[in-house]
């Protein structure tokens, strides 16, 4: 094994600009966020018409239209977010984990999907669903535990030297 | 000890050279816009794994964030290209994995890519800047073996005793950090200066 010592790059160039408070440019940050949140929900709108709502009768096809609906569930994460749609990301999260669990199954199971999708597009208004939010988000946890099969890959910072 | 750093002298991307990869455009425009906020001018933005090798060959850069899942195909394999096929020193070029969901089949191969962090989105202004605060006082070597070149996953945890840190506000702050919950400057402050005593893991 071969260990190699290094400048840290990143360090100099940051420490070479001008001083910043970290809060003045996280208060940048999230005004930035916000002036893009309208941008954010037209993307969103766009990703919840391009679903699978309804299943194809041939397995093969149908685990094509799961993988589909993974990676559209996968863009939307973030995306919601930055919308103000946390209960929609979530949700989103949840369809990508029970999908992978699903195909990692080579299971077809649509109604898992079904469920998603139609608890998608109620939270795509939370002003319709009102407090139910969590409730919905808590079915959907129950749901995917029978399926869920791997943990996320986050690290977690290791301490300064 | 020497006295510990704040924010407010260490923390500006201004002079950073960022590369961004996402092949989701709405993915990419929000990282952008806090990279922005930040101070960051020189963002340079990758949506394919073509456009992303190309671009880290031929730009200095000091920091890669890269979504490899919305790359498409070969989107797992650029980090362990960048620190095998590249020259010192864009090899060693601390890099931020920020994705949405990782598939069951590829956490192991996400793990063991050489990345120097991994976070999960939704990700947070506060949560980005952490992060990046946390590579830029990275310290860790680069060990290459034939299966594994990146930084040295060996490093060690030094946990407070009985895992309790002795400030009064530790506990509050790392469950605000857990909860994905925006910092305030003391926040901020305290993390840095409770992290440099070997408080916070």
């Amino acid at each position: 094994m071969k260990t190699i010592y290094v400048d840290n790059l990143l360090a100099q160039t940051m420490s070479s600009a001008s001083p910043q408070m970290a809060q003045t440019a996280l208060g940048r940050a999230n005004t930035n966020l916000e002036a893009i949140a309208g941008e954010c929900i037209a993307h969103i709108d766009d990703l919840l018409r391009q679903f699978h709502m309804h299943p194809s009768s041939d397995p093969d096809e149908r685990l094509g239209q799961m993988r589909e609906n993974y990676q559209l569930a996968r863009r939307m994460i973030g995306v919601a977010h930055a919308a103000g749609l946390t209960a929609l990301d979530m949700a989103a999260k949840s369809l990508c984990k029970t999908v992978d669990s699903l195909l990692a199954a080579n299971d077809c199971n649509w109604e898992p999907v079904r469920l998603h999708l139609q608890t998608m597009q109620l939270l795509r208004h939370p002003d319709r669903v009102g407090d139910q939010q969590g409730t919905l988000i808590a079915a959907l946890g129950d749901l995917r535990k029978r399926f869920e099969a791997a943990p996320e890959a986050e690290s977690k910072p290791p301490p300064i030297a | 000890m020497a006295p510990a750093p704040t924010v407010k002298t260490l923390f500006n991307l201004e002079r950073t050279s960022v590369l961004l990869a996402d092949g989701d455009a709405m993915g990419q425009g929000i990282i952008s816009q806090m990279l922005s906020g930040f101070g960051a001018r020189d963002v340079i933005k990758c949506a394919t794994t073509t456009d992303t090798r190309k671009q880290i060959s031929s730009q200095a850069c000091q920091l890669v964030i890269i979504d490899p899942a919305s790359l498409g195909d070969g989107g797992y394999d650029i980090i362990p290209w960048l620190r095998r096929k590249l020259v010192e020193p864009k090899k060693h070029v601390p890099v931020l994995i920020a994705t949405g969901h990782t598939e069951h089949c590829r956490v192991t191969q996400l793990r063991d890519s050489g990345a120097n962090f991994i976070v999960s989105k939704p990700l947070s202004a506060a949560v980005l800047l952490e992060r990046i605060v946390w590579l830029s006082r990275e310290r860790r070597p680069y060990v290459e073996t034939d299966s594994y070149v990146g930084p040295d996953r060996r490093w060690h945890e030094q946990p407070a005793p009985n895992g309790v840190g002795r400030r009064q506000r530790d506990r509050e702050i790392q469950a605000r950090i857990a909860a994905g919950g925006d910092m305030n400057q003391a926040d901020i402050d305290m993390l840095m200066s409770s992290a440099e005593a070997g408080v916070i893991a």
